[in-house]
């Protein structure tokens, strides 16, 4: 009854996409051909939460609901061949012959134009197929051409044919070390400037975060994008879990975005994820609910890099996973409690939502993440994430100073306003969390 | 815990202010004639104050130096020094239902909560409770009598998940004794729990419905383990990591050892060599990290898939070819914290160059460190090593298996390349001697070597062909003239004694 469409866009969102698609799977005990695993009747984690995700056929098989799009076949050819290609109908599965070239204006204006009216028939084919859809799953890189571009134009015109349907993202924001392009910093603006009023919510995952977590939490000394997207899976996969399996807390899409998301500029909620542990030093550690609790609120365990010490948190919530009890739970939130770190904003009523989903997490084979009998996932927003845009901003400021690789955009034939326009709007987004971030008596006093 | 008081006996557990320890003396003292003292041996060696004796007079021994202390039977009798029993400690954990985080609030904001009242009627329903983790619980009876035993196995018929680590049980007998009604159990921890006694007859039960059991630092040896394989006779996992085990006494456990199991973790033992029984399992997966293990020699494994390995002593980079010797279809494996001098010691792993390379030298490995790659990547390494090697950059055996695939499957002739090489005069790269044994010394085998190789390096793969013992071969060079020339710096690179294209050596085999 509560359908939700994903939709993965360019090369990261794509392989990002069959990462979660293979965890997914995992979780509710579906076999890669799409069928139920020997000795299932039904998938795992209750009915309802999994239609959510996943089409019945006649044939007791399962599909997804998603669809990929990118503009080369390279990513999707290897969807095609790989171990999960009878997972997906080929009709899902939707490449282009010419690339964005790491161009957002060849994925927004010229190249991603020609596909999609293509990708537009799938999508409304998807959505027939839904009893009661409730919205869109956007996985997609900020960096790259296809996924600023072409992801940002199908969320524009998603949000006019499906105005009501929230429409969620995962963005993956640029980092310098495994960094495709030098003009990452120019993709990553224009594309918040246009997405930034159609997109309900944004979860940010930040390469450079996942990277070190890599290093650090799973003893990687040399991460692979593969590794990489093996952790945001975990983390997307945590996320969503409370849409996927009967839990309680954010049963649907509108309420990520009640809960989350006071104005609706200021949607971009910071993400944790713990235990993050390597299958060999799993056994050092117990994993106890207020251990893994406290982990959350480490800059350590977060997806993006940003210091919330530094901010104020305006909602939080608190999913966990697995095997927990009530007892342990409060004694973790009132050792929360006692941080000194923690400040809420002081005009929000309420600041933390806590909920449990009782499927603990599943690890894939070749991922390095220990097997785990809890764990949990943090959904915060603070407006210590405008550090991000400060980054990000900084980069564009000293490239766009000198007009450096602008020639490539206006060549296809954007205006070169619209670089203006988008870094204004992005300052503006800046000045946005310092205003949400101040006391309001403070004002008041001034008055 | 009043009603429990002065029951300890010599061999009990007790954990006080968050440390365990194991009761080794029971009675008073010199130094305290008034009191009941207890002396015990410390978990953490370090809050130990001696071994057992105390002016000049012995009470008990200890395993580690300074690791004992006496307690006065006050500080034994508190309540904070919990012995509690398996029920209690269930009812604690999932059972109490006054629990809420109604009223919870972070400064003036209420902290709203969602499913656990849910929660809490999942729990309190024992029968239907499927895991069960009472980690660190102060578990010391696990069921006072038969009574007690069959009243919790109809509470907790569906428990299939039971984790009982770091608690204070200690007898083997009692425990399996627990276990054995629960039909519908598959994974059983039992980590960290000293089991000291009732090793004798474990053979009288049937465990065979457990599957995954880890016994995670529990100062177990072979002995104890061949003494579990008897009654846990279809283990898919297990985990004996941090133990006892040594490279000796594992001979004896070939009859028993359980054929189901896949997957093994014998990390942090004290082993020097690879037990020769994993030959005959069909393990997939094998932990032996944080050993002392220097040769990957002999053992083959054609099942294990994944092998962690890091933090041995495998301190040669031939000690790779090897380990792909043995376990043909390694798919992921770990080898960090080894001495594989790479580059006279300057580049680690990390480095790119020695990732591919230590890559390109294993057949199928897709996952390296933990590092997950895909085909482009492996391609590239290969490319990178076959031009390495060809340039006479790496010491490589290329009559390996191994080199013939790689120049297959990139096919590369790399005879050919060889023999232009020759025609314009250049330093010959690749060496083709004969060696001449003195068994048979008219036949004769032909071998290809580098000049870059040690000739300790080219005596192992001489005697590795010849079947002769390292240890009592000797070569003696004869160049084109017929002048001998004996090679005794196993050290020195064979290009030092002036090895020409053509050249005979002869390998003498000294006698007893």
């Amino acid at each position: 009854m509560r359908e939700v469409i994903s939709i993965n866009v360019g090369q990261a969102g794509c392989q990002i996409g069959n990462a979660c698609w293979e965890l997914y799977s995992l979780e509710h005990g579906i076999k890669p051909d799409g069928h139920l695993e020997d000795g299932l009747s039904k998938p795992k984690g209750g009915e309802e939460g999994f239609s959510t995700f996943f089409h019945e056929t006649g044939h007791g098989k399962f599909v997804p609901r998603a669809i990929y799009v990118d503009l080369e076949p390279n990513v999707i050819d290897e969807v095609r061949n790989g171990p999960y290609k009878d997972l997906f109908h080929p009709e899902q599965l939707i490449s282009g012959k010419e690339d964005a070239a790491n161009n957002y204006a060849r994925g927004h204006y010229t190249v991603g134009r020609e596909i999609l009216g293509d990708v537009l028939d799938r999508i409304r084919k998807l959505a027939d197929q839904c009893d009661g859809l409730q919205g869109f799953l956007f996985t997609h890189s900020l960096g790259g051409g296809t996924g600023s571009g072409l992801g940002s134009l199908l969320l524009e015109e998603l949000s006019a044919e499906y105005g009501k349907k929230s429409k969620l993202e995962f963005a993956v924001y640029p980092a310098p070390q495994v960094s495709t392009s030098v003009v990452e910093p120019y993709n990553t603006v224009l594309t918040t400037h246009t997405t930034l009023e159609h997109a309900d919510c944004t979860f940010m995952v930040d390469n450079e975060a996942i990277y070190d977590m890599c290093k650090k939490n799973l003893d990687i000394p040399r991460p692979s994008f593969a590794n990489l997207n093996n952790l945001i899976a975990q983390v997307v996969s945590s996320v969503t879990a409370s849409l996927r399996f009967d839990g309680s807390l954010n049963v649907d899409l509108n309420e990520f975005q009640t809960n989350l998301v006071p104005y609706p500029r200021i949607h971009f909620p910071l993400v944790s994820y713990s235990p993050v542990l390597s299958k060999s030093k799993a056994f050092h550690e117990s994993n106890s609910v207020s251990e893994i609790t406290n982990a959350c609120f480490e800059p350590g365990n977060q997806m993006v890099k940003c210091d919330p010490r530094d901010g104020k948190y305006m909602a939080t919530c608190l999913l966990y996973r697995g095997d927990v009890v009530t007892r342990d739970v409060q004694r973790a939130v009132e050792q929360v409690k006692n941080k000194k770190t923690v400040q809420l904003v002081d005009w929000c009523p309420t600041g933390f939502k806590i909920g449990i989903c009782y499927e603990p997490p599943t690890a894939t084979p070749n991922s390095q993440l220990a097997t785990v009998d809890r764990a949990v996932c943090m959904l915060s927003n603070t407006t210590s994430i405008a550090e991000a845009w400060k980054r990000i901003d900084r980069k564009f400021d000293l490239m766009y100073a000198k007009r450096a690789f602008v020639h490539w955009y206006v060549g296809e034939g954007m205006e070169e306003g619209e670089f203006t326009e988008a870094r204004e709007d992005l300052a503006a987004l800046e000045r946005d969390y310092i205003e949400v971030g101040a006391d309001s008596y403070a004002e008041e006093e001034e008055f | 815990m009043s009603e429990m008081s002065t029951d300890y006996e010599i061999g009990d557990r007790l954990k006080i202010g968050g440390y365990f320890c194991t009761i080794k003396f029971i009675g008073t003292i010199k130094l305290w004639p008034s009191v009941r003292a207890y002396g015990v041996e410390w978990d953490d060696h370090s809050r130990g104050k001696h071994s057992g004796t105390v002016d000049g007079i012995k009470y008990f021994d200890v395993h580690y130096p300074n690791s004992g202390s006496f307690l006065k039977e006050s500080k034994v009798q508190t309540p904070s020094v919990g012995r509690n029993n398996f029920y209690k400690a269930l009812s604690e954990k999932y059972g109490s239902s006054s629990d809420s985080i109604q009223n919870l609030s972070i400064g003036s904001k209420k902290v709203e909560s969602f499913g656990f009242e849910e929660l809490n009627a999942r729990n309190r329903d024992f029968k239907r409770l499927r895991k069960m983790a009472l980690r660190d619980s102060e578990i010391a009876i696990l069921f006072q009598n038969q009574k007690e035993l069959d009243c919790i196995v109809q509470e907790c018929t569906s428990v299939k998940d039971l984790d009982l680590s770091l608690n204070l049980f200690t007898n083997i007998d009692y425990l399996c004794q627990f276990v054995e009604p629960l039909r519908n159990l598959r994974t059983l921890d039992i980590s960290q729990n000293k089991l000291l006694s009732g090793w004798e007859d474990l053979k009288k039960f049937d465990l065979s419905h457990i599957t995954h059991l880890r016994l995670y630092s529990c100062d177990l040896c072979w002995e104890h383990v061949g003494k579990l394989f008897e009654s846990f006779s279809a283990l898919k996992i297990l985990d004996l990591s941090y133990n006892r085990l040594t490279s000796v006494g594992i001979e004896n456990l070939k009859a028993v050892t359980p054929h189901t199991l896949e997957e093994l973790n014998i990390s942090g033992n004290n082993l020097i060599s690879f037990p020769r029984l994993l030959t005959d399992l069909t393990l997939k997966d094998l932990n032996i990290s944080n050993n002392q293990i220097s040769k990957p020699l002999g053992i083959i494994s054609h099942s294990i898939e994944s092998l962690d390995i890091s933090n041995n002593d495998l301190n040669e980079r031939c000690k790779i070819d090897d380990l792909n010797l043995a376990f043909p279809s390694l798919k992921r494996i770990h080898l960090k914290g080894n001495d594989l001098k790479f580059n006279g010691n300057i580049a680690s792993i990390e480095d790119q160059a020695t990732f591919y390379e230590v890559l390109a030298r294993f057949d199928h490995v897709m996952v390296l460190n933990g590092s997950i790659c895909d085909i482009k990547t492996r391609r590239e390494a290969e490319m990178y090593f076959i031009s390495k090697v060809i340039n006479n950059e790496l010491d490589y055996d290329v009559t390996l298996p191994r080199w013939s695939s790689l120049s297959k499957s990139h096919e590369i002739d790399t005879s050919k390349l060889k023999l232009s090489e020759n025609e314009e005069g250049r330093q010959s790269l690749v060496l083709k001697i004969k060696v001449k044994s003195d068994e048979e010394s008219n036949s004769g085998s032909e071998f290809l070597i580098l000049p870059g190789f040690t000739i300790r390096y080219v005596k192992s793969i001489i005697c590795r062909k010849l079947k002769l013992d390292i240890l009592r071969a000797k070569l003696v060079h004869e160049n084109c003239r017929g002048i001998l020339n004996e090679i005794n710096h196993n050290f020195c690179l064979i290009s030092d004694y002036n090895v020409v294209n053509g050249d005979i050596i002869h390998v003498h085999v000294a006698c007893e």
